[in-house]
C-alpha cells in the first residue's frame, strides 16, 4: 500500500476502478451514487492493495 | 492508498466531477456560441462516458434556452458544490481524493469523505433541475426556490438519509429524484402512506423510504 501526500500534507487516497466481482459486497452491491446517495468504496476479494482504513471503518 | 469502486460507480463520479471542474471554469456570461459548444462538447463526453446515447434529448430546443439553462446550471451546480465546500471543506491533514490523475480534493476545496458523501447529490440536484427546464417552463421558474434550499437543514438532512440507504426514490429514468422534489411533493402530507401515494402519481417510484425518511420529508419546508 502506497500512501502520497501533497505539498499541505494531506494524505492522497485514490479511487481505483475494479470489476464488481472483484468487490466484496457490503451492503447488497447496489450502485447508489448517481442515483442519489454516497459513493461507496469497497474492500477487495482478493486483498490486493491490503485492508484499508476507508470510509467503511475497514481496519487493518 | 487505494481504494475501489465499481467501474461504473467510478465512471459516474468521475462524470461528476469533470462537470463540477467544467462549471468552475466557465463563467456563466460567457457568450452564446462558446457556452453552447463547450456545453455540448462537455455533454458528448459524459453520455460516452457511461455508455449511453441520448440522441433526442436537445431535439427542438431553441439554442437561447438551452443557452439560458445552461447559463443556470452553472449558477445551481457552484452553489451546490459551494454548500458541500462548507460541510466538508480540506484542511491540512485531511485526506484527498484523487481519481483519474487528478486530486479533486485541491481543486475544489472538499476533502475525499465529503466527495463520496455528497458529490453526486450536488451534481444530481443541479442537473434535474436543468435536464427539466428544457421542457418545462414551470421546473425552469423554480429556479430561485431551489437555489435557496441547498444548505437548508432539510437539504442535509435528506442527502444523509439517503447516503444511509434510507431514502432512496427514483424518476421514471432510474435518476434520483432531487430533495427540493421530494419536499415539495410531501408537503401537507398525513403519513408515510400519504407521501408514498403521492410519489406514485408523479411516476416516482420509491426504492428506500423508512419512517425517519418520510417524517424528514414531511417536515421539510415547515
Amino acid at each position: 500500500m502506497k500512501t502520497q501526500s501533497n505539498a499541505n500534507e494531506n494524505p492522497v487516497i485514490e479511487l481505483v476502478a475494479v470489476d464488481d466481482d472483484d468487490l466484496i459486497t457490503v451492503t447488497g452491491g447496489r450502485a447508489y451514487g448517481w442515483r442519489g446517495g454516497g459513493w461507496e468504496v469497497k474492500p477487495r476479494k482478493d486483498g490486493q492493495s491490503g485492508p484499508t482504513a476507508g470510509p467503511l471503518g475497514k481496519l487493518p | 492508498m487505494r481504494e475501489h469502486l465499481a467501474e461504473e460507480e467510478w465512471r459516474f463520479l468521475r462524470a461528476d466531477l469533470r462537470a463540477a471542474a467544467w462549471v468552475i471554469e466557465t463563467e456563466p456570461d460567457t457568450d452564446a456560441e462558446t457556452l453552447l459548444r463547450k456545453f455540448l462538447s462537455l455533454h458528448q463526453h459524459f453520455v460516452k462516458n457511461i455508455g449511453r446515447e441520448r440522441p433526442d434529448l436537445f431535439t427542438d430546443v431553441a439554442s437561447s434556452t438551452m443557452c439560458e439553462v445552461v447559463r443556470h446550471w452553472i449558477v445551481l451546480y457552484r452553489r451546490t458544490m459551494a454548500a458541500l465546500y462548507k460541510r466538508f471543506p480540506r484542511v491540512p491533514g485531511t485526506p484527498d481524493l484523487s481519481l483519474g490523475g487528478v486530486n479533486w480534493s485541491e481543486l475544489l476545496g472538499v476533502t475525499f469523505h465529503g466527495i463520496l458523501h455528497g458529490m453526486s447529490h450536488a451534481s444530481r440536484y443541479a442537473e434535474y433541475w436543468a435536464e427539466k427546464s428544457i421542457k418545462s417552463r414551470d421546473v425552469f421558474e423554480s429556479f430561485a426556490a431551489r437555489l435557496g434550499f441547498v444548505a437548508t437543514p432539510a437539504y442535509w438532512t435528506l442527502l444523509d438519509l439517503a447516503v444511509a440507504k434510507q431514502l432512496t426514490v427514483l424518476d421514471p429514468l432510474a435518476n434520483a429524484v432531487t430533495s427540493f422534489d421530494l419536499v415539495e411533493t410531501a408537503a401537507g402530507a398525513r403519513d408515510a402512506a400519504d407521501v408514498r401515494d403521492r410519489f406514485a402519481a408523479r411516476g416516482w417510484s420509491v426504492d428506500a423510504l423508512d419512517d425517519q425518511a418520510a417524517a424528514a420529508v414531511i417536515a421539510g419546508n415547515a
